[in-house]
Formats: structure tokens, sequence, C-alpha cells
């Protein structure tokens, strides 16, 4: 019995990919910015901070003194 | 990212691979991995890799040639070896088909004379600008160090005391005292971010160290920037080569180290009883579920990633999406998705639809707040800029560090927002100068797009005042 031949197609479709390199990550504080740190002293907030999604930027509403007031303010 | 070869360097490479008196060969410093272990794929692929440390996957033809190359086998003896080993039969031409057009554009194989860049990986929410903190033989040596922490006896004990220590803290004791101590002095805060700092370098030793464990070589261990937020990194990348359990102790490496790093900061507090030591444990959890999530490159996404057997679930979005739409065509599902397991199939289906809308909010919410989270992350630097300086003229110099830390950070999320923000119109630019390439019609329905994409974004601006009050 004769081997089955390997067709064009078949070559065709053959293919590679190329892997990103694994990187394991620690983001530590990535939820809680460390424009933060300094306004738990100053204590000026008294508004809202938004947190957008995974990118954790910070957007006010109202006063801009209260963008560092994650002590005071609301994440939303 | 799929491999294509184009025809000039193909045609070079064929008649190089067919000359009888150069036979073909590896390239320098190429490594056969072997099958990629426990794949999500109804015929598992084989991994290379290449001296610049590039990891390729192959299907199975490919990497049976691969093997076969030994550079004295001309393509006439690679052809019997892979068809014995193929069970199918395969012709010198073939072979030489498949060395030209698959493997020597990537570098698999050697090809005399050529200059050109090989291509590499560009994987979508990478890490950037990374510094190196310990290069790889000395994370080797750390995680050769810290390897007996990974025998079970050992791993037992450290999750038994972290759920005391977790009962005590959250059922009994409390954080209260903690957050009024932290309050009170700013030094204590310095000394908490420290400590989270340290937690998350000990985490990435405990990556690290997973890898090592299992037989794998750790690369170096770092600092660089993902997406806005400065990160510690750790490159495990050999761990391609583990097995699911191998590659699975590798993700969950860090998060047991943050257990026992916990545990250590238990074990101080019963001897010196400061309270921010709980804190810091506190705010350990939390990272270490954030560390969970799978939608972006933290933990969760490699062990999600480990547990469907699909090294490269972003890489998946576009073939889904693509095999969805033309869903009903028969034969036009992309082989990348074609390829897989059904469960796997599902499992990163679902994925897709759960990541789509969440990165698409996420960075649609960005791009139309834009100006207005910029003015207040200016607000919040300027702030705080001048809250280091009266702090430090006060000589309160604990109060002034953390004034700077703030200052930095929101320096860092500025430049990070205007960074995705441009990366997203670059992307989208290049994409559609290559769709209209050669086409005036297209090219006007980019532009067309554009404009009807920038104009209503420039007016929503305007409107909701976001340049004012800079």
């Amino acid at each position: 019995m004769s081997t089955p031949a390997v067709s064009m197609r078949e070559l065709e479709l053959e293919g590679a990919e190329l892997l990103p390199s694994r990187e394991t990550l620690w983001c530590g504080g990535s939820h809680n910015s460390g424009a933060s740190v300094s306004s738990v002293f100053s204590q000026v907030g008294y508004g809202n901070t938004a947190q957008s999604g995974l990118i954790n930027v910070a957007a006010l509403n109202g006063s801009f003194d209260n963008i560092l007031s994650l002590g005071s303010g609301n994440i939303l | 990212m799929t491999a294509e070869g184009p025809p000039g360097p193909v045609r070079a490479a064929l008649s190089d691979c067919l000359d009888p008196a150069s036979p073909p060969r590896l390239a320098d410093g190429l490594e056969l991995l072997g099958e990629f272990k426990d794949s999500g794929y109804a015929e598992p692929p084989s991994l290379v890799r290449r001296a610049d440390g590039q990891v390729i996957q192959l299907t199975r033809l490919l990497y049976l040639v691969a093997c076969r190359i030994d550079g004295t086998r001309t393509p006439d003896a690679i052809a019997d070896l892979v068809s014995a080993d193929l069970g199918k039969s395969l012709t010198a031409d073939q072979v030489g088909y498949l060395i030209a057009a698959k493997l020597a554009p990537l570098g698999i194989v050697a090809v005399q004379g050529t200059t050109t860049a090989l291509p590499t990986a560009r994987p979508l929410l990478a890490l950037r600008a990374r510094a190196t903190l310990l290069p790889a033989a000395l994370a080797n040596a750390t995680a050769t160090v810290l390897r007996p922490l990974f025998h079970w006896p050992v791993i037992v004990a450290v999750i038994a005391g972290a759920a005391a220590m977790d009962y005590w803290l959250f059922a009994v004791h409390g954080l209260s005292a903690a957050l009024g101590q932290i309050l009170d002095d700013p030094t204590d805060l310095l000394l908490v971010v420290c400590l989270t700092i340290v937690s998350g370098a000990f985490h990435e030793c405990g990556h690290a160290t997973g890898c090592r464990y299992g037989g794998a070589r750790p690369g170096r261990i770092g600092v660089g920037i993902y997406l806005v937020w400065p990160s510690f990194f750790t490159n495990v990348t050999d761990s391609y080569r583990l097995s699911r359990a191998g590659r699975l102790r590798t993700d969950l490496g860090g998060l047991y180290f943050n257990l026992i790093f916990m545990l250590a900061l238990a074990g101080a507090y019963v001897g010196t009883s400061a309270q921010l030591l709980l804190l810091v444990i506190a705010l350990t959890h939390v990272e270490m579920l954030e560390q969970l999530l799978p939608f972006v490159r933290f933990d969760g996404y490699f062990i999600l990633s480990d547990f469907v057997g699909v090294p490269d679930l972003f890489a998946r979005i576009a073939p889904v999406v693509r095999s969805g739409l033309s869903r009903g065509n028969r034969g036009s599902t992309d082989p990348r998705v074609a390829g897989l397991r059904r469960h796997s199939r599902i499992a990163i289906t679902v994925w897709v639809l759960c990541v789509i809308p969440l990165l698409g909010a996420t960075l649609g919410y960005l791009v139309l707040q834009l100006p207005e989270i910029d003015r207040a992350l200016w607000y919040s630097a300027s702030h705080a800029a001048h809250l280091m300086a009266a702090e430090f003229a006060a000589h309160r110099y604990a109060a002034g560090t953390a004034a700077a830390l703030g200052l930095a950070l929101a320096a860092l999320s500025i430049a990070g927002s205007l960074y995705i923000a441009a990366g997203l119109a670059r992307r989208a630019m290049i994409a559609s100068i290559r769709w209209s390439a050669g086409r005036p019609a297209r090219r006007l329905l980019a532009v067309i797009a554009a404009i009807a994409c920038a104009a209503p974004l420039a007016i929503y601006w305007v409107a909701r005042g976001q340049f004012r009050d800079w």
C-alpha cells in the first residue's frame, strides 16, 4: 500500500506564530495611585475621583484641588 | 501573527535550500524546545527559540522538518526522514518550499547573505521602557536559593498560616487602629509604600522561583511601564517549555510569595505591635486580587492562558472576531480558531466577548475625557509640587517625599494617557494606510472616516469645556 502524499494545499496551511515573551507583572498600587499619597496629609479633597476602568487616571468633578483626595473623595 | 515570506527572499532561499552543495542548517543558537505541553489545540504545536530569545510556535510538520535539519542532510534526506515520522510522503521540493517560505523568513533556518531584520512579536498591551534590576544569572541564583519554598509541606504550612492570619486580621482584630495610625504620621505612610514595593519585588522572585522549580530558567527581573503604571516584571519565557502544571506554578508563584511575605509581616507584628504592618497585609490582599484580573497581562491572564492551553490570548481577539463575523461561510474560520479544541475555543470566545467591551469602554472613556483628565492631573501635579516645596522648606522631609511621590506619579499618568492616546491614533492610521494602499477610493473613505471621528470628538471636547481653566 502506498503512503499518502502531502498536498501543496496542506503545505500552505502550515504556519508559525511569533509568541510574545512571558513577562509576569506586578503593578502594585495601580488601584491606588501614588498621587494620593500626599493628599492624605494635605486634606484638600472634597470631590469625586473617577477611575477609568483598568487605566487608573483620575478625573475630577468640581474643584481641581480634589484630584489628590482619595482619602475624602469617592472612587467611582 | 502568522508567518509569510516575501516572494523575493523565498525564491533566493529556495534555490539556496535545493543546492546539494550547501545543505540547509538551523540558525546559530536556535533551540528546539519540543511540543507545547497540555495545549488547547487539537494538534499540539511545537516550539523553537531563536538566539535572540524569540519563541516561535510551529505546526507539527514544520517542526519535524526543523528537527531533521542538521547542516549535512540534503532536502532529499530530510524528506525521507520526515515522511517516515509523518506517515505521509513528502518530496524534496516540498521540504525546500517549507524551509524557504516558512522557516527561513523567521530566522529558524540560516540563509547566507541575508541582512534583513528578523520578525519579532509585537504584542498588544505589552510592557514598555524596561530596565533590569536582577540580570538573568542573578535571578536564577536567587530562584535556586528560594526553591525549597515550593516543597509541598512548605506550601501547605504557608497556606494554613495565611488562612489563620486572615481570620485573625479581618474577623478578630480589624484594621481601624492601623488606619488611624497611618493618618497621623506621614513617615508611616512612606513605610507602607516601601513595604509595598518590597512586596512587589518579592512577588516577582516568586515567579522566578516557580519557573526554576519546574526546570526552566527564568530571565531577568526588572522594572518597566505597563500602560501608565510603573511595574516590576520577570521574564519567564522559558516556562513555555514546561507542562501546564509547571506553567501554572510559575504563574501562581508570585501570589504564593505574597502569602509568605504577609506571614513575615505578621511575624514582625507579633514582635513589634506596629499596626501599619497590618495595613500592608491588607493592601497586599487587594493587590493580589487585582493580579487575578485576566483582562490585562497580570497573573490572572497567564493563569487563564495556561488553563486553556493557548499561549497568547490577545493574539486570538482578531481571529475570534473574524471567525464570528464569517460564521456560516464554510471553511472561512481562521485556522488559529479552527485548530483549537472545543473547550479552549469556548473559553477564549467568552474571554474575547468580555475583553473587547471592557477595553473598548476603558479606552473610549480615556479618549472622550482626555483633556479633562490631563487637566486634572496637571492640577494634581502642580499641587503636589507646591506641597513638596512647602514641606521641604519646613523641614518636614517625610511629607515632602510623599508629595514628591505624588508629583512623579501624576506626571507619569499624564505621560501615560498621552502615550496611549497617541498609540491608538498611530495604530488606526497605520491600519487605514495599509487597508487603502494602492486603492484611491479606499484612501478617500479612510480620510472621510478619520475626519468623521476627529471632528465630533473635538466638538465634544470644546462643548464640554475640557480646554478651559488650564
